[in-house]
């Protein structure tokens, strides 16, 4: 766990130094203004990682969309996904199916870029709703035939991720940017007699921690004028 | 552990690139990331200590010691097959019904007959794709038996602990 905790820690470290890089040069170019809270903008996006996976990969299936909305240096962030995850062995068969949705906060790293580029660290509050199943029958010598099948519907957890990464605008109102996701404080409603294999946004659901990765491509919807943040004078 | 840190790593000065350089270089190093928390991913260790039985050690009630016994024939509830026949050992592993709750054990030893009930929860896990599912006995327990005195001193089939019951005759 410390580890993954260093690691955000030397990200932060890193993407505040490049934020402070970035606004000098464009310091000249934009007026000084208070702060701002209101809306100004809605962007929406999906996940292409989650979507290559997909196409890629008869295991998993997910589908992710996300959208925020800015309020001065703060976004705040929806995310609603799909996940269906499948193993087909020859002993055994598994299914995983249900959506997930994430809400929570990012705050903006380089608020002075002239383009709403952006550099975050964020945090969310997840939680996933998922039916199981797992078919497994075997022949045992003692007992003969067994048949260990379980299936279970509405189960449900929760957790936590804390979150970094950066939209970059590629052209006219479209973003691309990557989301490194940390997942702590899992719970899981058990049955007593099934751990969860797969959490639908979270993974495996017999990690107490997990880390995962997203490749969004977004689009802004501007719906009023927002003039870029000076850098206040110190 | 060395190849998380490596990917950790890996992604930190991505991110550091990613961050001075072009605007669409965020591509290839995004997936670049992408590739590096890939091989984050960790392989699960397929070997597991759970067992399918519980571990039974015999004792003489008299002397207080661990015993060595005869067993003509030891028989399961539900069973096609005996569990054991004609050993002589201290100890026997009796094998829990993987899809029911309880379990009762039918014991010739020495021309005699003596059960055991044993009550347990069960729970299923899938480790991970190549591994395959793992059954877990829990809160084993002894329901009846005709034995002198049976005691539980571990509620969990795991080899890492000696036994699960002591039996004393």
């Amino acid at each position: 766990m410390w580890k993954y905790i260093a690691s955000f820690g030397l990200l932060f470290v890193s993407l505040s130094a490049f934020a402070q890089q970035d606004t000098t040069a464009e310091q000249s170019t934009v007026r000084k203004i208070r702060p701002d809270y209101k809306p100004s903008a809605l962007r929406g996006g999906i996940d292409l990682y989650g979507l290559g996976n997909s196409l890629a990969t008869n295991g998993i299936q997910r589908y992710e969309v996300q959208a925020d909305v800015d309020f001065h240096r703060m976004f705040l962030v929806g995310e609603y996904g799909i996940q269906s995850s499948k193993i087909d062995e020859p002993e055994f068969n598994y299914e995983s199916n249900g959506s997930f949705w994430r809400v929570g906060v990012d705050w903006d790293l380089m608020p002075y870029h002239p383009e709403n580029s952006t550099i975050y660290m964020g945090l969310r509050y997840a939680r996933a709703r998922f039916n199981e199943s797992l078919t497994y029958q075997f022949t045992d010598s003692i007992w003969g035939d067994v048949d260990l099948s379980r299936s279970f519907d509405k189960r449900s957890s929760r957790w936590f991720e804390v979150v970094t990464g950066m939209k970059v605008r590629v052209w006219q109102g479209f973003f691309i940017g990557y989301l490194i996701r940390y997942k702590i404080f899992r719970e899981l409603n058990n049955v007593p007699s099934f751990d969860s294999y797969r959490v639908p946004g979270y993974g495996l659901g017999r990690k107490n921690t997990n880390l995962s990765f997203g490749f969004y491509l977004h689009y802004r919807f501007a719906f009023r004028y927002k003039p870029v943040r000076v850098k206040p004078e110190k | 552990m060395v190849k998380s840190i490596q990917s950790l790593i890996w992604l930190v000065i991505s991110h550091i690139f990613a961050a001075n350089m072009g605007r669409f270089s965020i591509i290839i190093v995004g997936i670049g990331m992408g590739l590096g928390l890939f091989s984050c991913t960790e392989e699960p260790d397929c070997q597991d200590t759970r067992t399918p039985f519980a571990r039974a050690q015999y004792y003489s009630l008299e002397e207080q010691r661990i015993e060595e016994i005869i067993i003509d024939s030891l028989w399961v509830d539900g069973g096609f097959a005996p569990v054991a026949v004609s050993d002589t050992t201290s100890f026997s592993n009796l094998l829990l019904d993987p899809d029911a709750r309880q379990t009762t054990y039918y014991f010739w030893i020495e021309d005699q007959l003596d059960t055991l009930t044993l009550a347990y929860n069960s729970k299923m896990e899938v480790k991970s794709p190549e591994c395959g599912p793992f059954q877990t006995f829990f809160d084993i327990s002894v329901v009846s038996t005709s034995f002198d005195s049976v005691v539980t001193v571990h509620s969990i089939a795991d080899s890492r602990l000696p036994n699960n019951v002591e039996i004393y005759r």
